[in-house]
């Protein structure tokens, strides 16, 4: 009887120690052991291609390089986690199979955060306890992101995202936090301006999503918009996983005559819905929207409905460089699927944290010196250049959809 | 096999509790990491949500499948009070479990008298009810952007005792520890005591209870409230620990994850609810861990993977793993079968 | 304005309307809130993008796959599990939470099998909007809205003009009395399962045309409205269910329009508390005491 009971307790202690998961629980110290390592000064500026390196000591032949990537891969945001992943396996394959980061192997550790930022919290706490991470790769949400500020904050461990769009985030880690995708702030600012100069209107009304980030977008848009002498004429909200727009839509229908452009801040799901019943009900205005839209997916789910509509992006189906074509025929051949905005944003993203890496090792602090040092990086589309705050200085253009393709935006 | 056990731990009950809780105690001694600890951490607050439910579904026999509801008030009814109107943490969590009860006795007045089935609809209702107020009421919860910078527990503005600092995740631990064996010690007694028994049996048979005496309404209604209240607690803890609420985390997955615990590890069990709640937490950490060697799709299979541990949990054993095992009761009976067997050996 | 406003009630109230007769079925002769029936609704779209996008099998036979998959789905979940249940006389909650599982599973499993975008659902016909006194009207919701009749009648009479309705409602009222007449029990329940679920089904694809898509969350969001319609009209009233979804259609609508878009799926979970606390037969049912 008492055997029985020794042995459950100590199943129980056995069960509770594979929650970590085949990390050895270790003491939580800064990252310091990895500091005596590199003794890099810092002067190799990162430009196209990486130069030899000068007086620090990269990773060496045979170790590995270990990015740990927070993300959605199951859940409701699991599209865009997959997209991510995929173009992170890609890019990492390429390097390895082109000798690694002098030498050093990268390695991907994936964590998903089942779309909940409290998964994400518990991810974070995990990635922090392993040592031998360099940087982490996301989170995907601005939520998640918030969310975690303080624990990678503490733990003194880079992170870098490919889509949170909140403009404060960068700003908030001690310099180590970076983004490869354009802030609320900067998309907002391109929006009024385009509306303004590019299409000469300023009469907007404003259909958009209910969550941290869409808020965020009327948010600043309102004022980018306002202070430039345009109008918000009307504007109304929606549900994240609403099916029925019809009542709102009606409304934005009356009220027609009042505004010259409709601006949709949608996820694919919602806008697939929307952008029909928009269409049946006899609104005919042009839609103005911003990169979230851009996928196949899209296109197929609201066919001729979708004509003429505008987005707001990183590139479209033609006039790209032939790195970019390149690039995409490799990811649509692989994976049989169609790039989009995030595949796109995190090959960039990706691809600079390569330079960074090939200047710093193993390092996380060389790595964030590098990091901030990258300018006029090869993007696949355009020159990159990491700013102060760790935000990424990228090009967005209009692009139209025509004929079901991506197509430049060019003023008639 | 499971009888043995069972058997066993009844003997030898006071010995298992201690073992366990010195385990407990030393848990953030023994592991060290961040992880582990946050881990430890989710495992004590559903517990607390487990026994919630518990009380309500295996002790009086109502079904709620809205949880959440009250998980999500006791949270941002914290939030609310110490970053709004600055409380500090003990009063204001004691605030949110006055609040939550409330709210649990305003539901139960007018829905109590529903019948079973329909009340766990309504009890679902309620969960989205307050799940949208959540997240429009935008005056008072900032709506979509949620509660920010809740600050981290504190003992009446004591940061930190015997040098353990309250705001790092061992001190968070230790918290939390000290409120769920709080919890299941008042709850051990509650349910030995008149309210107990009253509850037991109005799930027996609420129509003998009431031809009995017993006020079944007032009771089921009691019942509820007390489920709510440490709901509400659960929640208001969760605010302060992770220093950050929004409205996406109360919603019917976490209702219908708290209902998987209740139901596998037992109902009308307090151990039953503890071992139910530290299985779904570590779960999916177990599954990601065969995830590194059998593939990734073992992760995404997560939910698949609940809900058919619920539907087999329901075809065979419908009460749970522990469920309707009163230990003490069994003790008592193993101990007079046996004294019994001793006295037939003597007079035969 | 108005009057589009009303014709978008109505529009989502026939999408109600459709759902909810089926489950007012099953729950007036089992007694059961069937929680799978909403996932297998939504299961019946992605098949039929499966077989007919995917697959390209024939349109009418793409949808008569997918409804039989379903309908065989349930009677699956029923033999392998309800019947169990309800022979070891468990608890009637057990059932219920047992669907809940099924639900989580089977939607799930969509997820991962289809991922979490919202895919097009093909239809073969075009069917134009027209326009009638300023509001537009898209002719699919009036074949929604003729489904749901053309159904509630069906089984309306299915369950009082048919010796198989009869053997039903002798279930419904006493089982074991109706064991003891001879009714086949199992075969009879089995029956019920597989006629509701392909309602169900049907409603699944004709909702993924109406909206030209269809998401794993259709199941919750769409699914617990219709149990608020249901009991509206009173849960096993097959013309108060359709009377219900319409009624809650246009509350919602008028909600959305009129008041807030934000609290607009509120609205349905109010009416459901309302009508179990001051009138639980709803609006066309009987009354029912339950004596001692």
């Amino acid at each position: 009887m008492k055997k029985l009971l020794a042995l459950l307790l100590s199943a129980m202690m056995v069960v509770s120690c594979f929650a970590g998961c085949g990390e050895k629980p270790k003491e939580t110290e800064a990252p310091e052991s990895k500091k005596e390592e590199s003794k890099q000064e810092g002067e190799s500026k990162a430009e196209g291609e990486s130069k030899a390196v000068e007086s620090g000591a990269p990773a060496a032949d045979g170790e590995t390089i270990k990015i740990a990537y927070i993300g959605p891969l199951t859940g409701n945001y699991e599209t865009y986690g997959r997209h991510q992943r995929q173009a992170i396996e890609l890019a990492v394959e390429k390097v390895n199979a082109e000798g690694g980061i002098n030498g050093a192997m990268v390695e991907v550790e994936w964590n998903d955060d089942k779309s909940d930022p409290n998964e994400t919290t518990n991810m974070a706490y995990k990635v922090c306890d392993e040592e031998d991470v360099l940087t982490v790769f996301g989170p995907f949400t601005t939520t998640s992101a918030l969310a975690t500020v303080d624990i990678f904050k503490d733990a003194q461990i880079p992170v870098c995202s490919g889509s949170v769009s909140n403009a404060d985030w960068s700003g908030l880690g001690d310099g180590r936090f970076f983004r490869g995708d354009a802030t609320t702030q900067q998309m907002c600012t391109y929006f009024a301006d385009f509306i303004i100069d590019e299409m000469g209107l300023t009469k907007v009304a404003m259909y958009y999503e209910q969550s941290d980030w869409g808020q965020g977008m009327y948010d600043e848009f309102e004022k980018a918009f306002t202070a430039k002498g345009g109008e918000v004429v009307y504007q109304d909200i929606f549900q994240i996983d609403q099916k029925d727009f019809n009542a709102s839509l009606s409304k934005f229908k009356e009220k027609e005559d009042e505004y010259e452009l409709f601006f949709l801040v949608a996820h694919l799901n919602e806008a697939s819905l929307a952008v029909n019943q928009m269409r049946k009900l006899g609104i005919d205005k042009t839609i103005l929207s911003n990169n979230s839209l851009q996928d196949q997916v899209y296109l197929d789910n609201v066919g001729e409905n979708g004509e003429g509509q505008i987005l707001l992006t990183y590139f479209g189906n033609e006039g790209n460089s032939d790195v970019f074509e390149q690039w995409k025929s490799d990811y649509e051949g692989r994976y049989n699927e169609n790039i989009d905005s995030h595949a796109f944003n995190t090959t960039d993203l990706i691809n600079v944290m390569f330079e960074a890496m090939k200047v710093s090792g193993n390092d996380r602090e060389a790595f964030v010196k590098a990091m901030h040092e990258i300018q006029d990086h090869d993007g696949l589309n355009a020159k990159i250049t990491m700013e102060e705050n760790g935000d990424m200085t990228k090009p967005l253009s209009p692009f139209v959809i025509k004929d079901g393709q991506f197509t430049a935006w060019t003023k008639e | 096999m499971l009888k043995k056990i069972i058997n066993g731990w009844a003997k030898h009950q006071v010995a298992v509790t201690l073992v366990f809780l010195a385990f407990l105690i030393l848990y953030p001694v023994l592991f060290h990491s961040y992880y582990l600890r946050n881990v430890a951490i989710q495992c004590l607050i559903y517990s607390l949500l487990s026994l919630a439910l518990n009380l309500i579904m295996g002790y009086t026999g109502i079904v709620v499948l809205g949880m959440a509801a009250f998980y999500g008030i006791g949270a941002y009814a914290l939030a609310l009070l110490t970053t709004k109107l600055g409380i500090s943490f003990l009063p204001a969590v004691a605030l949110a479990v006055v609040i939550t009860f409330c709210f649990g006795v305003l539901l139960a007045l007018p829905t109590l008298r529903i019948q079973g089935n329909y009340l766990a609809i309504v009890t679902l209702g309620f969960c989205e009810i307050i799940r949208i107020v959540e997240l429009n009421w935008v005056s008072l919860t900032n709506g979509p952007f949620g509660i920010k910078q809740i600050p981290a527990p504190d003992i009446f503005g004591i940061k930190s005792i015997f040098g353990l600092k309250l705001s790092k995740p061992e001190g968070k631990y230790y918290v939390v520890l000290i409120l769920l064996v709080i919890t299941v010690v008042i709850l051990h007694n509650v349910l030995n005591s008149r309210s107990g028994r009253a509850w037991k049996s109005i799930k027996g048979d609420p129509i003998a209870a009431r031809a009995m005496g017993i006020n079944v309404f007032r009771y089921k209604v009691f019942a509820f409230a007390i489920c709510a209240a440490i709901a509400g607690l659960a929640g208001a803890y969760y605010a302060a620990y992770t220093g950050y609420v929004d409205s996406t985390t109360f919603n019917y997955n976490q209702s219908i994850l708290i209902l998987s615990m209740t139901i596998m590890g037992g109902l009308g069990s307090i151990p039953g609810s503890i071992i139910g709640a530290i299985f779904f937490v570590i779960l999916p950490e177990v599954l990601r861990w065969l995830g590194t060697f059998c593939g990734e799709w073992i992760v995404e299979w997560r939910q698949i993977i609940y809900g058919l541990i619920l539907v087999i949990m329901i075809m065979f054993k419908s009460d749970g793993i522990l469920g309707g095992f009163d230990l003490r009761q069994i003790h008592l009976y193993n101990k007079l079968v046996k004294e019994k067997e001793a006295e037939e050996k003597q007079n035969g | 304005m108005h009057f589009q406003q009303l014709i978008n009630g109505l529009a989502v109230g026939s999408i109600y309307a459709l759902v909810a007769v089926g489950y007012s079925m099953v729950y007036g002769v089992l007694k059961l809130i069937n929680f799978a029936n909403n996932a297998f609704m939504v299961a019946a779209a992605f098949l039929l993008i499966l077989f007919y996008s995917t697959w390209h099998l024939p349109y009418g036979l793409a949808i008569i796959l997918a409804l039989v998959l379903c309908a065989a789905g349930a009677v699956f979940m029923e033999r392998a599990s309800l019947n169990p249940i309800r022979k070891k006389n468990a608890p009637g909650i057990s059932a219920l939470i047992c669907t809940v599982g099924y639900s989580t599973v089977i939607t799930n499993l969509l997820l991962y099998a289809f991922g979490s975008q919202t895919i097009m659902v093909p239809f073969v016909l075009h069917l134009p909007t027209f326009e009638l006194w300023g509001a537009v009207i898209d002719p699919f919701t009036l074949i929604i809205l003729g489904t749901a009749f053309v159904l509630m009648v069906f089984l309306t009479w299915l369950t009082y003009g048919t010796k198989t309705g009869e053997a039903m409602r002798a279930i419904s009222q006493n089982t074991q009395a109706a064991k003891l007449m001879g009714v086949d029990v199992n075969k009879i329940i089995t029956l019920t399962f597989f006629i509701g679920t392909a309602c169900a089904a049907l409603s699944g694809i004709m909702i993924g045309i109406y909206y030209s898509a269809v998401d794993t969350t259709m199941s919750f969001t769409i699914g617990i409205k219709t149990f608020a319609a249901a009991i509206l009209g009173g849960i096993g009233v097959l013309h108060g269910s359709l009377v219900g979804g319409l009624v809650i259609g246009l509350l919602e609508t008028f909600v959305a329009g009129y008041i807030s878009a934000g609290y607009k799926d509120a609205i349905a979970f109010i009416i459901l508390i309302l009508v179990l606390v001051i009138r639980p037969s709803g609006l066309f049912g009987k009354p029912v005491q339950s004596k001692v």
